[in-house]
């Protein structure tokens, strides 16, 4: 329970992987740290339902109808299942311009987002740090590969990331537990890929084949997005938290709204003004550091919120970029298929690793597209999934119909699209002044959409996957092309970007905001491109580095 | 549109009434009249072969009262009409209900509804897509659908993960 009268020595808001590196970092580093988090804490034996059959659901997992339309018609990846991870939409408004929708998933509760996220743990490389080197546009982010590298091998030897040793320039390997096995079609893949100018991989997976420093290794359930309730993948609650806990150092605040950084006389912060979830009473926590980790759109709402006659426009915002130059990793192009040579076998747990291949991006590495710049990969996999879903795309009923369905169960095969989504400054989020949620906190208006560069990226995507389907001889293929709202890969990024300049960026190398040294954002804030595929590991790098350069300057003095 | 009326009025004398009056049914939405020709049309769309038990014995008719019973009006309407409207086929064609005509001429009736699955147009075709889709949910979300037809492997403790075993992919 937070100490209303102590001064901590950080004060760190967001409990998923950012904040919840950070916290691990810095209590392990001495420090006496408070974190706050707008949500409670959840029980995974009482509250994830994992293991549960849709027979034993009331709505047979479809939940309710109408349920969603009306309680959480933006979390699109929640169901019946796994709704309770997630926020409920009407007590969690935000507003975006006419035409241009955008889709804000969230968690608020302990451990956040990553009580149910899908894991990827790839590294970026200077393909990705110096981008801008390379083709002109937008700016390179102020560090290199070299700076952040043992931050991930840090990282990932704590949290447990499962993948393969191979060797390619922009996809840096890392410390890694062995690769989980691949299925029948995903070996079919990877076959007949190269001959298509594309690497199949292992996923590389932060989901434990192996048991390690106490924490659980994987037992193939199938259901990750269920929350884990062994928390046998990286989640803060059963890691980064539980270590920092047993430092003693670690005050953690659950049901906590931020709404404001307050400030002391020459507009430097001194703490956090939040908001009870339940009793809506008002409170201020003191901290002689701020550490800002509650993704990328809260962080900076956090931020935008933060008026006062120092900061008229928002905290830190000397340069006017705070909030511009957001960014997501698109989805929607992606194909689905039956693969015949897979007909008519027994079936075996073949989802319950629920991880499959990363086709490893393969545009604009060595050659140079004509019609856009960057890159994209492709994320898949095959085997019996409990529901077969393709039978709805099938003609027919009767003997004949269900014997079919039956003959094609082992032999789904499915990929998408993850892209390099461009960082421009008309993607913007700032505070929409008619607008408050459940808790009285003024909301944000969110202006995003996708350029000529993304829906280039998305055609060619297209054609590819059809053609790795044709080379495969895949049936019964369904083709998507449309790209999904931005946001709706829940990979938020930018709006409080790093860079060398101050005029042109809100944070230093060190996450640190150029304007007030006290003050840090180490969530996909942060980011100055968005990668091709998610951004948690290095969220999670950039953290504990900025951790270790927070424990240092503290040590110094400087904190 | 004129026939379409027709058969509605002569299919909603044969058709049981709302559910209010059979509580001790189970049934939420559907009567039992509406119920039994729901439980033989969804049967005869995954029926019952040697390999497992069908719809019926899944009770798939009772998954879809539960859905449809927390439906929009709209919705609950298209199924009590598209019920209807199968019954007025029935009628039509044999004068008598669906239930009571024989398996040859039920199936007749069903092929009819399922003859333009990707282009449904008239009333019957665009049920059967609904019905169909309905029971395919209803029956692979059953203990006897996931277990007993699909033999689901899946949701289960594994000390490892086995990953292809077939020698001609490895």
């Amino acid at each position: 329970m937070v100490d209303l009268k102590q001064v901590y020595d950080v004060i760190v808001v967001g409990s998923g992987a950012a904040g919840g590196i950070a916290a691990k970092e810095l209590t392990e580093g001495g420090a006496q740290v408070l974190l706050l988090e707008a949500g409670p804490a959840l029980d995974p034996h009482k509250d994830f339902l994992t293991h549960r059959w849709p027979y034993e659901m009331p709505f047979r997992g479809f939940d309710k109808p109408g349920d969603r339309q009306k309680s959480y018609p933006n979390q699109w990846t929640a169901d019946e299942y796994s709704r309770g991870l997630y926020i409920e939409d009407p007590e969690h408004p935000y507003t975006t311009p006419p035409g241009k929708p955008y889709t804000w998933v969230r968690s608020r509760c302990v451990g956040g987002k990553m009580l149910h996220w899908g894991r990827n743990a790839r590294r970026l490389s200077d393909f990705d740090f110096k981008a801008a080197d390379r083709d002109g546009y937008g700016e390179n982010w102020p560090i290199t590969y070299a700076d952040l590298a043992p931050y991930y091998d840090k990282v990932e030897s704590f949290v447990g990331v499962s993948g393969s040793i191979e060797n390619i320039p922009h996809l840096p390997d890392g410390k890694y537990l062995p690769p989980m096995p691949l299925n029948c079609g995903e070996r079919m893949v990877q076959k007949v890929a190269p001959a298509l100018g594309m690497r199949v991989i292992p996923k590389r997976a932060a989901q434990r084949t192996a048991a390690i420093h106490g924490l659980m290794k994987c037992h193939y359930c199938g259901h990750c997005g269920r929350g884990c309730d062994v928390g046998a993948f990286w989640n803060s609650i059963s890691d980064a938290i539980p270590a920092a806990v047993r430092t003693g150092r670690l005050t953690l605040q659950s049901n906590a709204i931020v709404r404001h950084v307050t400030v002391d006389g020459g507009g430097r912060p001194t703490g956090l003004h939040f908001i009870d979830r339940a009793t809506k009473q008002h409170y201020e926590a003191k901290g002689r550091v701020i550490v800002l980790g509650a993704s990328a759109l809260e962080s900076t709402r956090i931020l935008l919120n933060s008026v006062s006659r120092f900061w008229p426009n928002g905290m830190a915002n000397s340069s006017g970029v705070l909030g511009h130059y957001l960014m997501d990793n698109f989805g929607g192009p992606g194909i689905s298929g039956l693969l015949p040579q897979l007909r008519d076998r027994t079936p075996v747990n073949e989802d319950g690793k629920s991880s499959g291949v990363d086709i490893v991006a393969y545009r604009n590495i060595t050659s140079r597209h004509p019609r856009f710049i960057r890159s994209y990969t492709h994320e898949g996999g095959s085997g019996a999934r409990l529901f077969p879903g393709y039978a709805k795309a099938m003609v027919g009923y009767g003997a004949e119909f269900k014997k079919s369905v039956r003959s094609w169960y082992t032999t789904p095969l499915s990929f998408n699209t993850r892209a390099e989504v461009l960082s421009r400054f008309e993607n913007y989020i700032e505070i929409d002044k008619n607008v408050v949620d459940a808790w009285g906190v003024p909301v944000l208006k969110i202006h995003c959409q996708f350029g000529d560069n993304e829906r280039e990226m998305a055609k060619d995507a297209v054609e590819n996957l059809k053609a790795l389907f044709h080379a495969l001889g895949a049936e019964h293929v369904r083709v998507s092309t449309e790209l999904q709202n931005p946001g709706s890969m829940i990979h938020d990024m930018g709006t409080a970007r790093m860079g060398a300049d101050p005029k042109k960026s809100v944070l230093n190398r060190f996450n640190q905001t150029h304007d007030l040294k006290n003050l840090f954002v180490v969530d996909g804030a942060a980011f100055v491109t968005s990668g091709g595929y998610g951004p948690t590991l290095t969220i999670g790098a950039l953290a504990a580095r900025a951790s270790g350069y927070i424990l240092a300057q503290r040590k110094r003095g400087d904190l | 549109m004129e026939r379409r009326v027709a058969v509605q009025a002569l299919a909603g004398v044969m058709v049981a009434g709302p559910i209010a009056a059979q509580p001790a049914s189970g049934l939420r939405f559907f009567g039992p009249a509406e119920d039994a020709l729901l439980d033989r049309l969804t049967e005869l769309i995954l029926p019952a072969d040697s390999h497992s038990p069908g719809a019926r014995e899944a009770q798939v008719s009772r998954f879809i009262d539960l859905m449809v019973s927390h439906s929009d009006p709209q919705v609950r309407d298209l199924w009590r009409t598209g019920l209807r409207a199968v019954d007025g086929e029935a009628s039509r064609r044999f004068s008598q209900t669906f239930l009571a005509s024989s398996p040859a001429q039920q199936d007749q009736i069903l092929r009819a509804m399922a003859s333009s699955e990707k282009r449904p147009e008239t009333e019957l075709e665009r049920f059967f897509v609904r019905l169909k889709s309905m029971t395919i949910d209803g029956y692979y979300t059953s203990a006897i659908g996931i277990h007993r037809d699909l033999r689901y492997q899946g949701n289960r403790a594994l000390d490892e993960f086995p990953g292809c075993r077939h020698p001609e992919h490895r």
